[in-house]
């Protein structure tokens, strides 16, 4: 759908419907609605006079006077960025109530809003209109709604999307959405509809909480995709709408401070990354350098603590157009964020294989502490030139950046030596994204239209001299015992992925029996280049040394062949061809119902090459495939406010990059290893059905149901392969995986009071043969054998749900949300053991936040997260009580359900308050 | 391959047949096997190997060598491998097919590192020490690899670091001097030398093994057993002499056991332990014999002295306790906090031996009244230096000025005992050997010794340990 025909659509249906609901007469009052003449928005807040008094513009775009006297009035609105607008009105008798509504013209009128993805203004009304007129299935957070939440990053305000649940880092930060079950892998990030390379050091998915929220104009959750989408997006699309150009001046400016709890009582751990090498000795002086001590200083392992550390958040957005026609616009707009964070984890890690009848053993009873340091920037800048009427050029660049410090500490009880280790880790991430696209459209005619773009992208990532020394003491002195300095590891890994891309689409539009047809035909090319460097030095200690203090450990190579260690598959080159065409037509079959469908093809060509020796099998390769990708979405209008909506989709989920390689990382507890002989990439057929009710102002009701089968879906496992004894963490395909589940949205608004709320229920499951089950046999033997276990997918829970008060009062300029989120039991992990899969439980987090404006520029601001300090825990579904009934089994802390679970791990991140000012021209 | 398969079989029936021992004694002309594929020594070693490896000759290693799937590398007896290396990269063989390393008492093979001299004086100092250093990288079995046979060979300063092209098909394994890891094949080791080493000397993930009447020393830098067996290892180690091992002489677990194998279960009896354990810088880990995690056994007539722990038997990961048979080992330490840990405890070091009063010392002659298992106890301090075990000539008791970790190597001393040993006579010998292994000159073990009466690793009778 084009944007004049859309523009007219509104104006011709929904407007004079929304009137409608409007008309109420009850006393002498005037009322009416206020919205925007080019979109149809309610502009909230604006003020309405009569005379000498004055009302502003509720959350649904009315407003009323009550109780007035007969007489003449003349009705007269202005709000900022409008022409203000006044109307006359009569008003006879005590009971006479005369309805006045004003649509106000816009200062400056813009080119961009003659297409739907450029209209979009920041508030809710904007958002639940782009849902409506959406051709695939979408949820949208706005720039407003998204500068209201308790957020700061985008992975925190994805949660308050319906469907979405969060995976969080070890430190507690979260980083991944999960859509309706279906994890990370299964979803595509874009920055305004274009794929953005990631710089996570093994795959795809892209950590959101580079992403400061602020950056946005809006945040939109694709459920499903037509053919001109990138396919692979079985779960979803995230697409992050950075700010666009706005009409006329544009300021803001805001600032803020806080806290987390965890701090004083846990002080941060800071170090001094000054001695960590950018560049490892092998990367300074050669491959077949030898490296010694000098090479390796540990001034870093040294820790200052900081009792209150103060997190501080600042952002700036300048923008306006210029020009004698206005034909130039722009926008920049900057973020800062530093954050101390603070956890502190028990986990009590499960032996890796277990013992007889499969009842665990725990090997490790660890207690951690993370101090994690975020630096966070973020800059956006889109500039873009109207050369006509019918041409525009845009060129925009987001830049972000994420330092990480993190100090960890881990004191480890170690069972089978009575001993425990503690180990001291500094790790100093940063990751990068850039990604610059120009843009064209071109109005060939009034019914062709082109548009392109030409994409750069790179992200990176490095870790450089990430360095971790352990020592051990004895849990019990004795005159053998003493504090012992064990090995020290320094690691360097970085990684970095270059994206070049063209996309042209052709959209025509005309007519098919004397019904409109829009038919779009393109095409898209990306060339990626990935490129993997690690390397770790191992040392140990000098024989019998004592621990005292880091800086007088003693350490050496031994041997010294160590000091050269050689590289492994981690070292590798990645590329990435991805050709796609398409075609796809919509046609208005009849007044009510629209149907879109098509197909895309989208050709894979991928070529590795790992610095493993010629005797290593699949250490290079190229890997081939072309899916079709057909889509069919109809759209029933049951009435002007109703919708009805069915989808199908087929969608594709590639492999991660290490997953295509015969080598992989040294894990925390196991090494990774891909699997590029066997791993198939995910295909999977998508069925949606969802029924939408948009009434007045921002309310809303979604109810929505979906059906997804799963060829091949990849999940990490614990693998133990026949005749090797080790256990690998390798991406599998588990056969097929069937996901269904609905979910509902209802957004609801009485006056300045509102409630939102969503929920979804997801089941999925899966069935694996393979999982190993010990016991004794007739001849006394310990033995095991594989049995079969169903489940459901890693990281779906049947339960989601999410509910927000909002109370937003324009008069006194106060708005106030809190926001509860509920994410059910999931599997974080799976075992190759039958049984003895990780659970998350149940997790309901509260976050509260407001803003109070202050004066006409002013506003205060707070945000409050994780108020009730809900923790991270993982279980094993297996009684405790029976646990501990085995022998050589010992009693573990924090079990709360005896009966029924062992707990083996409990994070807690503690509050986070920020509070501050924000200015707005 | 299938042609060596078929002559592999035809070997195994051979050695089945062998097996039945006939009670004359016959001495008669041995049929010559004419070695196949001879291997020249005049140009450097590298890459693919197969054949063998002529007596009495001398090669040099520049680049890894492999013995791929289906091939074998027979190495006659007086052979001398070198495994130099190149520009200061260390090389070692990697078998994925069969080895055979047959010596000889007369004409033993080297496979070690040229030009190394060691430092063997009492007290010298492991850090500088080449034998810990690892020179080169050692013989490393692949997970496909059917049988290794390695008899009368001295496998001296292995353990450097494994290459990459090695690393793909031993899973990752670390520096161990010999590594195997098939739970279907077969390992042999018999009458030989290991000495030095960076990490185990012998770590074995699965197999069924014979490992008998070798010398282990000074191996480990800051962790190594003698034989650290995992994951479904089956079969006897006996009449070996370790000593200043890092840790433990043999160790048995049953960790990362294949599915569907048999559990670790291995026969350690007449084994002689000296001053093991001082070298390990964990806190409680062993010093002499360890069952752990899954695994079962025997351990008997073991002659354990001045070692950091007596038999520990692991409560968590906790030890297949019922198969486990334990007795008749024989104790001696030279101070009292030794002796105090000749029953090791649970708090210490998470054990839950038993004490067995077939022991020598008798375990209540020294424990303190009211004394449970896995209780933390002090020794009697009368069994401090008694029960000397009367090697022929040893530094036990210890020499004044000497610590318990300078005893590292055997150099010019004999453990053998005296025939007034309070050892002799003394063993269990109710008892078999698992013999999980064909009895062949060349394809099996050359004897599977049984228990002997003598407790430790050489016998007044001349059999057992003959270094």
């Amino acid at each position: 759908m084009n944007g004049t025909s859309l523009a007219h659509y509104f104006k011709c249906v929904i407007l004079p419907i929304l009137l409608l609901f409007t008309t109420n007469s009850f006393a002498a009052d005037i009322k009416g609605r206020i919205v925007d003449a080019s979109n149809g928005e309610p502009l909230v807040g604006a003020t309405v006079t009569i005379n000498n008094k004055s009302v502003l513009v509720k959350l649904d775009g009315t407003y009323v006077f009550k109780n007035i006297n007969a007489g003449k009035y003349s009705v007269k609105v202005t709000y900022a960025g409008f022409t203000a607008a006044t109307k006359d009105v009569t008003i006879n008798s005590a009971n006479d109530v005369k309805v006045v509504d004003i649509n106000l013209e816009p200062t400056a009128s813009s080119l961009s809003s003659v297409t739907v993805s450029s209209s979009g203004k920041d508030n809710d009304k904007a958002v639940r209109r782009l849902e409506k007129l959406a051709d695939p299935i979408i949820n949208v957070l706005s720039s407003k709604n998204i500068q209201l939440l308790p957020d700061i990053t985008v992975a925190n305000a994805l949660q308050r999307v319906s469907g979405v649940t969060i995976e969080k880092s070890s430190s507690g930060e979260a980083r991944y959405p999960i859509i309706r079950g279906m994890e990370k892998r299964y979803i595509n990030t874009l920055i305004n509809g274009i794929k953005i390379p990631s710089p996570d050091n093994k795959n795809r998915f892209i950590p959101l909480d580079l992403f400061p929220s602020e950056l946005l104009e809006r945040l939109e959750v694709g459920k499903s995709l037509t053919p001109s989408m990138e396919g692979d997006a079985i779960g979803g699309t995230i697409n992050l709408v950075m700010k666009d150009a706005p009409n006329q001046l544009l300021l803001q400016a805001n600032g803020s401070a806080g806290f987390n709890t965890s701090f004083p009582d846990q002080k941060f751990s800071k170090f001094d990354n000054s001695t960590m090498a950018y560049s490892s000795p092998a990367q300074k002086f050669g491959p077949t350098y030898v490296a010694n001590l000098n090479d390796l200083p540990v001034a870093h392992l040294n820790y200052s603590q900081i009792a209150n550390p103060v997190n501080s958040t600042f952002g700036l957005t300048i923008g306006n157009r210029f020009g004698k026609t206005k034909q130039f616009g722009f926008v920049v707009s900057g973020s800062f964020q530093n954050i101390y964070r603070g956890t502190t984890s028990n986990f009590f890690l499960p032996n890796s294989q277990p013992g007889l009848n499969n009842i665990p053993l725990f090997s490790d009873l660890q207690l951690r502490k993370y101090s994690v340091q975020s630096q966070r920037k973020g800059l956006n800048a889109k500039f873009d030139y109207h050369i006509n009427k019918n041409n525009k050029i845009s060129l925009f660049n987001t830049y972000v950046l994420l330092d990480d410090y993190t100090t960890r500490f881990i004191w480890d009880t170690v069972a089978l030596n009575s001993v425990v280790d503690n180990s001291q880790r500094s790790q100093w991430t940063f990751q990068s994204i850039n990604s610059t696209t120009l843009q064209g459209e071109h109005r060939i005619s009034t019914t062709d239209k082109i548009d392109w773009s030409l994409v750069n992208s790179i992200a990176k990532s490095k870790t450089p001299d990430q360095s971790t020394f352990t020592h051990q003491y004895a849990i019990v002195a004795t005159s053998l015992t003493a504090d012992k300095l064990q090995s020290m590891s320094r690691i360097w890994t970085s990684n970095r992925d270059k994206d070049q891309s063209a996309y042209v689409n052709y959209t025509k539009n005309t007519s098919i029996f004397s019904r409109d047809f829009e038919l779009k035909v393109g095409g898209m090319y990306r060339d990626k280049n990935r490129d993997n460097y690690y390397i770790a030095y191992g040392l140990k200690p000098l024989l019998g040394s004592t621990y005292n203090t880091i800086n007088t450990a003693q350490f050496l190579f031994n041997p010294v062949s160590d000091g050269a260690p050689s590289l492994n598959g981690n070292n590798y080159s990645f590329e990435e061809k991805i050709t796609a065409g398409y075609l796809q037509g919509k046609w208005n079959l009849t007044n009510k119902l629209e149907v879109l469908g098509g197909v895309r093809a989208e050709n894979t060509n991928q070529h590795y090459e790992t610095l493993l020796t010629k005797e290593v099998q699949a250490k290079s390769g190229t890997i081939q495939y072309t899916d079709l990708l057909p889509s069919v979405q109809a759209k029933f209008a049951i009435n002007a406010n109703q919708n009805l909506r069915f989808s199908y989709y087929r969608a594709i989920a590639r492999p991660g990059f290490s997953e295509l390689i015969p080598d992989g990382q040294d894990g925390e507890f196991f090494k990774e290893i891909g699997d590029p002989l066997n791993l198939k990439h995910t295909v999977a057929d998508n069925l949606d059905i969802r029924y939408e009710l948009y009434s007045k102002g921002s309310d809303q009701l979604l109810l929505g149901g979906f059906y997804k089968d799963i060829q091949n879906p990849i999940e990490i496992s614990a693998v133990k392969p026949q005749n090797i004894n080790n256990l690998y963490l390798v991406p599998v395909n588990i056969g097929n995986a069937k996901n269904y589940g609905f979910e509902a949205v209802a957004t609801k608004f009485i006056g300045s009071f509102g409630i939102s709320a969503n929920y979804t229920y997801t089941n999925s499951s899966i069935t694996n043969d393979s999982l190993i089950f010990s016991y004794r046999n007739t001849a006394g033997q310990i033995v095991s054998k594989r049995v079969s276990e169903t489940r459901p997918l890693q990281g779906q829970s049947n339960h989601i749900g999410n509910v927000s008060f909002i109370y937003k009062n324009p008069k006194i300029g106060f708005d106030f949300q809190t926001a509860v989120v509920y994410t059910g039991e999931r599997i974080s992990f799976v075992s190759p053991y039958a049984g003895l899969n990780y659970w998350q439980s149940p997790t309901t987090t509260l976050d509260i936040s407001f803003e109070k404006k202050i004066g006409k520029h002013f506003s205060f601001y707070g945000k409050i997260n994780n108020l009730t300090d809900a923790p991270l825990e993982l279980s094993l579904h297996q009684s405790y009580n029976s646990y501990l009934a085995g022998s050589g089994s010992r009693p573990l802390a924090l079990q709360t359900d005896a009966a029924n679970r062992i707990i083996i791990q409990k994070d807690y991140y503690r509050t986070t308050y920020l509070f501050g000012f924000r200015y707005k021209l | 391959m299938k042609k060596n398969l078929t002559y592999l079989i035809a070997f195994l029936v051979l050695g089945l047949t062998a097996c039945t021992k006939a009670d004359e004694t016959k001495d008669l002309w041995q049929a010559v096997i004419i070695p196949a594929s001879p291997i020249s020594e005049s140009a450097p070693l590298s890459g693919a190997i197969k054949g063998t490896m002529l007596a009495g000759k001398t090669y040099t290693v520049s680049g890894d060598i492999f013995v791929n799937t289906g091939d074998t590398l027979i190495i006659q007896p007086g052979v001398t491998v070198n495994f130099t290396g190149t520009g200061g990269v260390a090389v070692g063989i990697g078998v994925k097919g069969v080895l055979l390393s047959l010596g000889t008492k007369d004409a033993p093979i080297n496979l070690t590192y040229p030009g190394v001299t060691r430092t063997d004086q009492l007290g010298s100092n492991p850090d500088l020490d080449p034998a810990l250093k690892g020179k080169w990288t050692g013989v490393i079995g692949a997970t496909t690899c059917p049988l290794i046979v390695i008899k009368w060979t001295h496998v001296d300063f292995g353990g450097a670091a494994i290459s990459a092209g090695m690393k793909a098909f031993t899973q990752g394994a670390s520096p161990y001097s010999v590594y195997f890891a098939n739970p279907d094949g077969s390992f042999i080791l018999e009458d030989s030398w290991i000495y030095g080493s960076t990490d185990d000397p012998f770590r074995i993930n699965g197999g069924k093994i014979q490992v008998m009447r070798n010398t282990f020393e000074k191996c480990g830098y800051t962790g190594g057993e003698a034989m650290n067996s995992k994951a479904g290892t089956i079969g006897d180690f006996a009449y070996n002499l370790c000593i200043g091992m890092a840790t433990n002489g043999p160790k048995v677990s049953n960790i990362n056991v294949a599915v569907g194998k048999p559990g670790s279960n291995v026969r350690i009896y007449n084994n002689t332990m000296i001053n093991c354990g001082y070298r390990r810088s964990a806190a409680g880990r062993g010093g002499s014999i360890n069952f752990e995690e899954g695994a079962g056994g025997m351990a008997y007539n073991n002659l354990i002295v001045n070692c950091k722990f007596g038999l520990r038997i692991v409560n968590n990961p906790i030890a297949d306790t019922a198969n486990i048979r334990y007795g008749y080992n024989f104790y001696y330490a030279d101070s009292l906090s030794v002796a105090s840990q000749f029953i090791p405890s649970l708090s210490v070091s998470t054990a839950i031996s038993q004490p067995q009063e077939t022991d020598i010392p008798k375990p209540s002659t020294y424990l303190p009244a009211g004394w449970k298992v896995g209780d933390v106890y002090t020794a009697t301090a009368s069994v401090v230096g008694a029960n000397n075990p009367q090697f022929i000539n040893a530094p036990v008791p210890l020499p004044a000025g000497l610590m318990l970790r300078d005893i590292a190597v055997v150099g010019t001393s004999n453990y053998a005992l005296k025939p007034t040993s309070p050892c002799i006579g003394a063993g269990f010998t109710g008892f078999a050997p698992r013999a999980d292994v064909i009895v062949d000159n060349r394809l099996g073990a050359t004897e599977i010794t049984g228990p002997g009466k003598d407790i430790g690793c050489y016998q007044s009778n001349g059999r057992g340990n003959q270094h």
